[in-house]
Order: C-alpha cells, then structure tokens, then sequence
C-alpha cells in the first residue's frame, strides 16, 4: 500500500462528556468488528506471505465468508457466551441456506425483511468493515449535517 | 479528550470517543461517528486540533489493539443494556 504523507488535522470545535451507554455500545461493537477483521486480515496476510491489498481486495469475497462468519461467532461468544455465539453463526449459516432456497424457489432477490429479520447483519457487517479495510482507510464518506444543529465553540 | 466523549470536528460531524491507547510514547484515539458508524478516525490530539492517522503500516498495527480492547468494553457495558 502507498504510504500518505499529507496529514489529515481537524480542529476539534467541541468536547461534550458522556454519551449514552447505548449509543457507546453500537459504536465500541463497529470498533470491535473492523479491529477484528483487521487482525484476521493480518493474520491471513501471513498465511499467504504475499499482502498486496489488490489481491486481497480480489479474494476478499470468498475470504469475507469464511472471516466474517468466524469473526461474528467470535464476536458473540466474547460478548454473549459460547451457546449464543455458536447460535449466532448457525443463524448465518441456516439464513444463507435459507436465501438460496427461496430464491431457487421464487427466483427474484429475497430481502431480510421476508424471511423475518428485522435488519440485514450480514451486510451491516460487511459495509462496516469494507469501507474502511478494502478501501484503504480511505475518507470520502459523504457527511451530512444533521437539521437544526448549531455549532458551538 | 477521554473515552466516552463526544466531540465536534470541523467537518461537522460528531465522533464518539470509543477508544484511547497509548502506542510508542504516544495516545492515540478511536473515533467512531455516532451518525454514520462507518465513518471513523484514528488519531491524536495536538493542542485543538485532531490528527488523523494515514500511514497504513502504522494503522495496520493500531487496529487490532483497538479491535481487541473493544471487546472488553463491549463486555463491560452489555449488562448495562439488559
């Protein structure tokens, strides 16, 4: 990977102490995913002794599979003990059965929603860490404002 | 800054203060935008501003730490949520 030399300086407008415990939660699970990854990435990059991020980039799909289901059964177990960890990865495994049964069946894309989640986690996964780990930490998320918010110093 | 705060950078988003780690003489930070949770930093602060981490080979190193430290918070604050 090229090195970037040009430093990235923000001017911090304003420290507010303590967010709410939910809030931290969901951002320290983002933090724990990408940290994660980042260390399977690491640790596969060894097992391969050739780390070009145009290879992994290549192979990432299949390399997200098999990662991303270890790493999110390692996750819940960490967090929620062995029996919902290893249940959390059956889940992944009988939901990916499930959506290719369906759309074998109904052969157009089955969303989440249809097959009784209330959200896609898989993907939520996957988006969370590709865009900061396959993209080269890069910072071109576009940024909104939230309406009505003020600035102060 | 310290873990748990929320600060306002100058483009106009609010980080969460997820993480603090001291690497080679130096405390870097895990910022995780609280709107948008895949827009995150990795940095230090110099008096008012906020440096961004952009050396890869160094961010290669400060990601796992991080990765792996959150998981104890994550530990810490999930009976709070029950």
């Amino acid at each position: 990977m090229e090195k970037v030399d040009e430093e990235k300086r923000y001017k911090i407008e304003k420290i507010d102490s303590g967010v709410k415990n939910a809030v931290f939660y969901q951002a320290a699970k983002t933090a724990m995913y990408i940290g994660l990854f980042a260390a399977a990435s690491t640790v596969t990059n060894v097992l391969t002794k050739d780390y070009d991020m145009n290879l992994m980039s290549k192979y990432s799909p299949m390399y997200e599979q098999v990662i991303g289901c270890i790493l999110y059964a390692t996750s819940l177990i960490s967090v929620a003990g062995i029996t919902k960890g290893l249940l959390g990865l059956m889940d992944l495994c009988f939901f990916g059965a499930g959506v290719k049964k369906l759309k074998k069946e109904h052969k157009e894309p089955v969303s989440f929603k249809e097959l009784g989640f209330d959200s896609d986690p898989v993907t939520e996964y996957r988006e969370s860490i590709q865009s900061v780990i396959l993209n080269g930490f890069s910072d071109e998320d576009e940024e909104t404002i939230s309406e009505g918010e003020t600035k102060k110093r | 800054m310290k873990v748990k705060d929320l600060v306002t950078l100058s483009d106009e988003n609010k980080y969460v203060v997820v993480q603090k780690i001291d690497y080679e003489g130096k405390t870097y930070y895990y910022l995780v935008d609280i709107e948008k949770n895949e827009n995150i930093k990795f940095g230090y602060q110099d008096n008012d501003e906020f440096v961004e981490v952009t050396d890869s080979s160094l961010l290669e190193k400060l990601i796992p730490i991080f990765g792996k430290q959150a998981i104890e918070i994550i530990k810490e604050y999930k009976d709070d949520l029950k």
